[in-house]
């Protein structure tokens, strides 16, 4: 098993080399050379607008069997497909339970009613107010990119990596993101040999001779790694469909030291607005899904979880009544996941408005915790960037305290 | 469309709206004076009529011209309005003029395409009706994959429909009018969907718009099938303002959300048929107000009326013009383009023939040539096209093409999220999508796509050194436009040890020629249209 270790040093200039193509934000300062230290941050994304209500169950609440008498998690102990009790007054959805081990041995943080200060209920545009790191703006990068880039760190081919068919627009910035379907299929088709002739073929500048330019520049490490092939330590299985070999590649990534400082992920299919489920059916399949691949990594990456930080989210929670067709539509409070060895773990943070009806947001569960709260934390104190200001302009932060650093 | 006058309170009979009217008791021309008393034993009412789409009218439109050139316009034709050259098109296209083709393609129904109809009659789906394509049984007991054959219809028209301009424009609704078929019922009843949009692809968006509302597919998929009085569900209701019209900012409120959600309630669909239903015992009959104006209670005409109330907002106009600009000009509009096309859209009522006329003979469009970057499945089709390749319709076929596409980071038909697949390069441009595209034309030149056959030789003609039958695969598959220092590497990696002037013999050529093929269709000006 490979040390896991991350050996950037700023090249001098490499970082204003890199450029400060127009629109993204002016004037930003760059740490001082020297190798990173901070954590390799996974952020997952799960698009659609999860219902975090279902996921981390408030089960003393009333309200919450009252608005759900079909979907409804029942309370710790009473039922089979009954919530995992965390702290006495949250549970976990059943098809979490991998992730209970995590909370217990305190790697696993759950902050609740979570989210943006915008109301916006539309998926895409909360999704880009949260990924630009600004809710009610549009920016040209996005808060990992400016992340990335405020650190100094290298534009080195695999600082920045988005898992997928499409690369996550939090990544974007100065450092271009290196978007990558899966290692096993990242090879030059007709072999080596045409490289040369496609690398004339592609040269020039533009989007295309940019991103081929990446290409080239990724193909040997990737060959390597796809080579090698990957067996997971510790007895971790990562689930066989696409999330799951996604975040075994990213683990192999991070393992084999090719300069990964960000990861981004998605799982989508959570937009649950017709026969949700409840302890069985779409939602549980996804919870399912999520809590494996999660319980997977840590127990692959072991003591390694100490330089890793994975941070899940969603654009929104959704609503607290069940509709007619048994499944919830858009909310606004959801739930943030926060895994790894630097965080302080076991308990859920933020401030729970309750369920009452003068507590609720339109129907919904309310937003007591800005999403950028937890993330400028993660971002300051495990990623070692003080530059919040750029990373998260307009925003200041008051830490819940659930990291340590 | 005529908007109903607002009937009555208790009038919420089923309406069908329309030219012909079936359903007794008439309403809206005819206010009652005096109810009749009921007969003890009158028949029951008949079940409302079934949702009748309306008839495609085509456009009359005034000829415009363009300020561009003549041969740029050409390839445009041919490249960006269709689905890639093929040969004699180029020849075609220039001998009639660039007007003439445009006047000729807005008027689709008026092309023969019974080629492509032929073809398109071997895929049974086509050709079958909802409650056909939703009896599973005889599906599976014949060993059909509907997936299959919705892929196939796809390719088979792209590749050989002769209304390209109403192909790529029926492609453009089936994007803005999304639907995955990976959800529910949607996959037997997106066959319908298609035909029902390719029908009004170059009509009024009115109708564009009222076919979505009332589609059974969209119904599943949007869950509106399940919108009901006593527990509304508000996924539709959002998405037909915020992607299907007004655009996020185009003046709704969370309120008119809700509102729009009460007043599409019953909008189903019969479990029996595979049809629209309005289903008045789950209407809300209560008044409601959208975007400033009353509605109901007035049954299904309440829906009509939003319908009516939507299309005609000023922010659709924009809204659909943009994206219209978008798909067919560049990835980065002008907003004096998308002002002009959104004045063409709201003076013609929405006739989007005139919107795409007015966007195709702009001085923005002549401009734009190389300016869009292929999608998956586009460059699958302009492949196979410039390739002239033969294709056999079968299973191994379409699970070729979704794979490749697939690879290249399109799933075919199973967009998830509303808003439909995007439309600019960098989303579609990742180093893995690139590598995929890569290697799908390698394929395709090598003939190991299934179903696909190709021709090499034809291409190439008389010429045997490097030099000239790469320059006759340039001719042939970008009409010229391969810059110099590409030729020479694919001539040099084609040459091997030769010098590239030198005659290739023949069994080497026949070896080397699939990978020359698959380099110039690598090439990034085959990558952008």
């Amino acid at each position: 098993m490979h040390n896991i270790s991350r050996r950037h040093f700023l090249k001098a200039g490499a970082a204003l080399a890199a450029g400060a193509a127009s629109g993204f934000l002016p004037g930003l300062a760059f740490a001082a050379p020297g190798a990173y230290r901070g954590d390799v941050l996974v952020n997952v994304f799960l698009r659609g607008g999860a219902d975090c209500l279902n996921l981390v169950v408030p089960y003393t609440e009333p309200a919450y069997y009252a608005n759900r008498p079909t979907i409804a998690i029942a309370a710790p102990g009473s039922a089979t497909g009954a919530a995992l009790d965390l702290d006495g007054f949250f549970g976990l959805h059943p098809s979490a339970a991998p992730l209970l081990p995590w909370f217990q041995n305190k790697t696993l943080a759950i902050v609740h009613a979570a989210g943006s200060t915008d109301p916006s209920r539309s998926h895409f545009d909360q999704q880009d107010y949260i990924e630009f790191g600004r809710p009610g703006f549009k920016y040209n990068d996005g808060w990992v990119g400016r992340n990335l880039q405020t650190l100094g760190l290298p534009a080195d081919i695999f600082t920045g990596v988005g898992m997928g068919s499409r690369v996550q627009k939090s990544l974007m910035g100065t450092i271009p993101p290196l978007g990558v379907s899966s290692i096993g299929s990242f090879r030059m088709p007709g072999g080596d040999a045409l490289k040369p002739v496609m690398q004339t073929l592609y040269a020039g500048s533009g989007v295309l001779a940019q991103t081929a330019s990446q290409t080239f520049a990724a193909l040997t490490t990737m060959e390597r790694l796809r080579l090698a092939g990957y067996a997971p330590a510790n007895g971790a299985i990562y689930p066989a469909n696409s999330f799951g070999r996604q975040m075994a590649n990213v683990a192999q990534m991070i393992k084999e030291d090719v300069g990964l400082a960000a990861a981004c992920v998605d799982l989508g299919g959570w937009d649950t607005h017709d026969n949700e489920g409840g302890a069985s059916g779409t939602f549980a399949t996804n919870v399912a899904t999520l809590a494996a691949t999660l319980n997977a990594l840590a127990t692959d990456m072991g003591s390694g979880m100490g330089q890793i930080t994975v941070v899940v989210m969603t654009e929104f929670g959704r609503r607290l009544k069940e509709s007619a067709s048994l499944g919830t539509d858009h909310g606004r409070g959801g739930a943030m996941l926060v895994l790894g060895g630097g965080i302080l773990g076991g308990k859920v943070y933020g401030q729970w408005p309750g369920l009452a009806d003068s507590a609720l947001d339109h129907g919904d569960l309310a937003v007591t915790t800005d999403f950028r709260t937890v993330l400028g934390e993660i971002v300051l104190k495990r990623l070692g960037n003080p530059a919040l200001d750029q990373v998260f302009p307009g925003f200041t932060l008051q830490p819940l305290g659930l990291a340590a650093g | 469309m005529r908007l109903l006058q607002r009937l009555g309170a208790g009038q919420d009979d089923a309406k069908k709206i329309g030219k012909k009217r079936t359903c007794p008791p008439k309403l809206g021309h005819h206010p009652r004076r005096h109810k009749k008393p009921k007969h003890p034993l009158a028949p029951p009412p008949p079940p409302p009529a079934p949702y009748v789409p309306p008839a495609p009218q085509p456009a009359v439109l005034p000829p415009l011209a363009s300020p561009g050139d003549a041969k740029i316009l050409a390839m445009l034709a041919a490249t960006r309005l269709s689905y890639g050259l093929r040969p004699g098109e180029l020849e075609r296209i220039g001998h009639m003029g660039f007007e003439a083709w445009v006047a000729e393609q807005l008027a689709p129904a008026q092309i023969d395409d019974s080629a492509a109809d032929a073809r398109l009659a071997e895929i049974r789906a086509t050709q079958q009706s909802n409650a056909q394509l939703l009896d599973s049984k005889t599906i599976q007991a014949d060993k059909r994959d509907l997936a299959h054959e919705l892929v196939n219809a796809a390719v088979v028209r792209a590749v050989f429909s002769k209304r390209q301009l109403a192909e790529v424009t029926t492609e453009f609704w089936n994007d803005h009018f999304n639907i995955d078929i990976g959800k529910s019922l949607c996959l037997p009843l997106k066959f319908q969907d298609d035909q029902r949009n390719r029908a009004h692809a170059l009509g009024r968006f009115r109708d564009l718009l009222g076919n979505s509302a009332h589609s059974p597919a969209m119904l599943y998929y949007l869950d509106n099938r399940s919108n009901q009085a006593k527990g509304p569900n508000e996924n539709y209701a959002r998405e037909i303002m915020e992607l299907h019209t007004l655009g996020v900012n185009g003046g709704y409120s969370e309120q008119d959300v809700k509102e729009v959600a009460r007043v599409f309630t019953g909008w189903t669909v019969d479990a029996a048929t595979g049809e629209f239903k309005f289903d008045a015992a789950r209407h809300d009959n209560g008044s409601k107000t959208v975007l400033g104006h009353s509605i109901g209670p007035a049954g299904a005409a309440e829906g009509e009326q939003v319908l009516d109330i939507l299309a005609s907002h000023p922010s659709t106009a924009s809204f659909i013009a943009r994206k219209l600009c978008r798909r067919l000009v560049s990835d980065s509009p002008s907003d004096a383009l998308v002002a002009d096309v959104s004045a063409v859209f709201g003076a013609s009522q929405g006739n989007i023939a005139a919107v795409v006329q007015a966007i195709v003979m702009s001085a923005d469009f002549a401009a734009s040539l190389g300016k869009k970057l292929r999608r998956p499945f586009d460059l699958a089709v302009a492949g196979i096209r410039a390739l002239d390749a033969t294709v056999e319709i079968s299973d191994l076929l379409a699970r070729a093409i979704d794979g490749q596409c697939s690879a290249m980071g399109q799933l075919l038909f199973r967009c998830q999220p509303p808003t439909g697949y995007p439309d600019t390069a960098s989303a579609w441009l990742t180093a893995s999508n690139l590598l995929a595209r890569w290697a799908f034309v390698q394929a395709l030149a090598g003939g190991r796509i299934d179903g696909v056959k190709v021709n090499l030789a034809s291409l190439v003609g008389a010429a045997t050194t490097p030099e000239t039958i790469v320059a006759a695969l340039n001719q042939a598959l970008l009409d010229g436009s391969l810059p110099g220092t590409s030729r020479q590497a694919i001539a040099a990696s084609l040459a091997g040890n030769q010098a590239p002037t030198l005659p290739l013999a023949a069994a080497s050529l026949a070896q080397r020629l699939p990978a020359t093929v698959g380099l110039v269709l690598a090439c990034p000006d085959f990558q952008v249209k």
